[in-house]
Parts: structure tokens; C-alpha cells; sequence
């Protein structure tokens, strides 16, 4: 096998060995879908204090319902 | 006196070019996801560029050449072919990162999505470089940039573990059971953003700009180590800050709207406000910063005429060079690409890449043809040498590894 193949194959094999298991995809989706939680929960916070715009807090939680449906989906 | 405000100013200037949306992001994920660990990555991407960002203000200043230049000179077109398309490349990248951070600034002040502010910024980007002078841009932009100051005014405001902090100024590996691959892709894009060689080859064309010779030696070593040393200072800022507000909070800061809850915690509503106004500023600054260095390596490496002072028919092809890259870049904050992932892969890209720029570097700065004398001592040949080959290796490994992670 040519040096080029091997590192190949070697790189390869060692990709699929790290590849995430479904227990780990899941708890990545379930620290992703905390992270927005809190994200959401901080900004409103804010908001009842006058510190972020109205405009920002609605984004925010645009985005994080955006960012929790596609972390749930990528758990199942 | 004049010797000291120019010292000032170069400090400043340098602060200018260190903190943007690669150093911010990077720093503010750091501390997120794990504390103060990765204040070692910063420290040590902080004394690598301090000490590239010194030679090449000391090759400037004796050889009176630019890096590309000297390097097409020295290796011959056909050699300099590789790192002049890869440098080419992923700084690019990181440019569109740069426009990005402030379309993303101006979105989130204003409401109006970011994609949307992409024109405007890049025509702002290109009438500042077309009417102004290398001093206004350089300077101009760094005096603002000083608003940065915040980060640091939050993180002493939070009362950090001094002790914790100078401990993880030593590099360590990942705690059991946390996420290595995201640890060591986050250390890669540190190092990424802090070792940018925008920043190394601007200082260079900036030392030409202003016609520094031998007598800048000493000023070039101040510059270098406290403006790269403040940058730096600033980065770890952030990483305090982030461990603070964003780790309690579990908020991993991996998305651009979570970005402005940095500095809420210490500095109430005028944290969000200093925040978006530092992210804007400092991606502004690095925006012309990178779009002239590669303007400078563009024409310096092709032997153009260039030089930001002149009137642009004196330099139409130079002129014509930030032009055509301020409107490639564009596109892709109009598709609406998320900055923040552009920023992460671009940071991690340009660590992977530093070999290519920084060893034939170190090889000039050791031919006494262009440094006479003043070529380098051992030391900041080994400290160069090394963290590029850790560099690489770290993103060669982590980069497959976080994509196949999602």
C-alpha cells in the first residue's frame, strides 16, 4: 500500500473511531436545547430590566426556537 | 515626548488589529465551555504574535523591504506560489468573517438582519480605504477600538480567582469527561485568531508606510510586546468574563446572538450597548486591516506599485486589488452565512496554515543579506518554530474531528 493510501485509511479509520455515539449526539442536543433555555430565560430577565431592546429579546427567542427543534432533531 | 506618543499610538494601533470578532468569539466560547482552561491557548498565541509582529517591523525597518516581497525575492516566484494562494486563501475567509461581525453588531442595535448590512459595510469599508490615509485608518480606527476597554472593566467587575486565572496560564489538557475534541478545536481557533498574519504583514507594510529604519529598533520592540501584550490581556478578559456569566449560566455562546449577554452580568445595560460597540469597531478595524494587507500582499508580492497614502491613480492596480476583494468577500454576508461558524472554521484554518507563512519567515529573518546584524537569536526562532508546528498539528487533528461532531 502506498504511503499516501495508508495515511488515508489510518486517518480514516481514526475519524470513524471518534465519530459521535447516539448517547453522546444526544447529550450534545440536550446541552444545546439547555443552552437556549437559559439564553432565553437571561435575555427576558434583561428585558423586565430595561437592559436589551425589545427587538433583540424577540430575536433571541426566534432563534432559539429555531436552534431547540433542530437539536431535538438531530437526537433522534 | 514625540518618541513617547508615538509609542502610544503604536500600542494602541496594535491593540486595534489584536481584538475582532476570531478573538472575541474564540474567547468568549473558551470560557464558556471550560472556565479559565484555556487562558494558556490566548498566553501563547499572544507571545507567537508579539514576537512575529517584532521581526517584522525589525525587517521593515533594516532591510527596507515588505515579507512578500523580500520572499518572492528570496524563494523565487515558483516557491512563493503555495503560501502566497494559501495566506491568500484563508485570510479571505477570515475577512468575510470580519465584514460579518459587523453586519452582526448592526443587527442586533438595529434589528435589521445582518445579511442586509453587508453592502453598506463593505461601500463604508471601501470609501474609508479609497479617501483615507494609512495614518487615519490605522490610527483612527485603533483610538475607537479603545472601547474594547470594557471587557476588561467587566471581567475585574465580576472578581475573578486571580490565583485560577494566572494557574491556567499554563497550558493543560482537557478535565475527564469533557468534550476534547471541542477542547483542542477551541485551542486551535485561539491560536488561530491570535497568530493572524494579516496582523504580521500589515505591521510590515505600516513600518514601510512610514519609513521606519534603524533608529524604530527599539520603539518596534515596545510596540510589538505591549500592543500585542494588551490585545492579549483583553482576550483573556473575555475568557474571564465568559467563565463568570456565560459557564454558570450553562450558555455555550456557539451562536452570535447569545454574544451580547457577555457583559450584561457586570455592567448592567451599558454592557450591551459597549459590547456591540466593540464587536462593530474592532471587526471594522480589522476589516480595512485585512483588506489592505492583502492589497499590500497582492502587490508587494507581484512588485506593483502600492501604498495607502498615495492618490489612487498612483496605485490604480493596488487600488483596483482592495476593490476586488472588499466585493468577493461580500457575497457570502449576502447569502447570509452565519459569521460566527465562518469565524470558528477560519480562525482554526489559519492555525493549520501557519507553518506555510511563518517558516519561510524565520528563514529571512536569518539571512544577514536583508537584517545584517539584527537577524534573530535563537530563542525567537525556537518560540516561532514551535507554536506554528503545534499549531498545525492541533488543527490538522481537531478540525475533522468538531465538523464530524457538528
Amino acid at each position: 500500500m502506498s504511503p499516501v493510501r495508508s495515511i488515508a485509511a489510518l486517518t480514516a479509520v481514526v475519524l470513524l473511531a471518534c465519530a459521535k455515539s447516539p448517547e453522546e449526539k444526544a447529550r450534545q442536543a440536550a446541552e444545546t436545547i439547555e443552552s437556549w433555555k437559559a439564553t432565553v430565560a437571561s435575555v427576558d430577565s434583561a428585558r423586565l430590566r430595561k437592559e436589551v431592546p425589545e427587538h433583540f429579546a424577540r430575536v433571541v427567542r426566534r432563534t432559539a426556537s429555531e436552534e431547540i427543534a433542530k437539536a431535538a432533531a438531530h437526537a433522534k | 515626548m514625540k518618541k513617547i506618543l508615538e509609542i502610544t499610538l503604536g500600542i494602541v494601533t496594535s491593540v486595534g488589529g489584536f481584538l475582532e470578532i476570531g478573538s472575541i468569539a474564540t474567547a468568549a466560547q473558551a470560557g464558556a465551555a471550560f472556565g479559565y482552561q484555556l487562558i494558556w491557548a490566548v498566553v501563547l498565541g499572544t507571545i507567537c504574535i508579539a514576537v512575529l509582529v517584532e521581526m517584522s517591523g525589525r525587517f521593515a525597518a533594516v532591510s527596507g523591504h515588505t515579507l512578500p516581497d523580500a520572499m518572492r525575492e528570496r524563494f523565487g516566484a515558483t516557491f512563493f506560489a503555495l503560501p502566497f494562494v494559501v495566506l491568500l486563501a484563508v485570510s479571505f475567509l477570515v475577512l468575510t468573517a470580519e465584514i460579518g461581525g459587523v453586519a452582526v453588531a448592526l443587527e442586533i442595535a438595529t434589528g435589521l438582519r445582518f445579511p442586509w448590512w453587508g453592502l453598506p459595510v463593505a461601500l463604508l469599508s471601501w470609501a474609508l480605504l479609497w479617501r483615507g490615509t494609512f495614518g487615519l485608518i490605522e490610527k483612527g480606527v485603533s483610538i475607537l477600538g479603545l472601547v474594547t476597554i470594557a471587557f476588561a472593566v467587566g471581567a475585574v467587575k465580576l472578581h475573578p480567582d486571580y490565583g485560577a486565572v494566572a494557574r491556567a496560564a499554563l497550558p493543560s489538557l482537557p478535565l475527564p469527561h469533557s468534550d476534547w475534541a471541542k477542547y483542542w478545536f477551541i485551542a486551535v481557533s485561539i491560536l488561530g485568531a491570535s497568530i493572524s498574519p494579516y496582523l504580521y504583514y500589515f505591521y510590515c507594510a505600516g513600518a514601510i508606510e512610514e519609513k521606519w529604519d534603524e533608529s524604530y529598533l527599539a520603539t518596534n520592540r515596545v510596540i510589538a510586546t505591549l500592543g500585542m501584550a494588551f490585545g492579549g490581556f483583553l482576550s483573556v478578559a473575555i475568557v474571564i468574563t465568559a467563565a463568570l456569566t456565560f459557564k454558570p449560566a450553562s450558555i455555550a455562546a456557539d451562536h452570535y446572538d447569545q454574544l451580547p449577554l457577555l457583559l450584561l452580568p457586570p455592567l448592567g445595560k451599558a454592557g450591551f450597548w459597549l459590547f456591540l460597540a466593540s464587536l462593530g469597531i474592532a471587526c471594522l478595524g480589522a476589516t480595512l486591516e485585512i483588506t489592505l494587507s492583502l492589497a499590500y500582499f497582492v502587490a508587494q508580492g507581484l512588485g506593483w506599485n502600492w501604498g495607502e497614502d498615495l492618490e489612487p491613480a498612483a496605485d490604480a492596480r493596488f487600488s483596483l486589488g482592495y476593490t476586488l476583494i472588499i466585493l468577493l468577500a461580500t457575497p457570502i454576508v449576502l447569502l447570509g452565512v452565519d459569521p460566527l461558524k465562518i469565524t470558528m472554521l477560519a480562525m482554526a484554518l489559519t492555525a493549520t496554515s501557519l507553518p506555510l507563512g511563518t517558516f519561510p519567515f524565520i528563514i529571512l529573518m536569518n539571512d544577514k543579506k536583508y537584517l545584517r546584524e539584527h537577524t534573530n537569536k535563537p530563542l525567537g526562532n525556537i518560540v516561532v518554530v514551535l507554536i506554528s508546528i503545534i499549531a498545525a498539528v492541533l488543527g490538522v487533528v481537531s478540525i475533522p474531528l468538531e465538523i464530524m461532531g457538528g
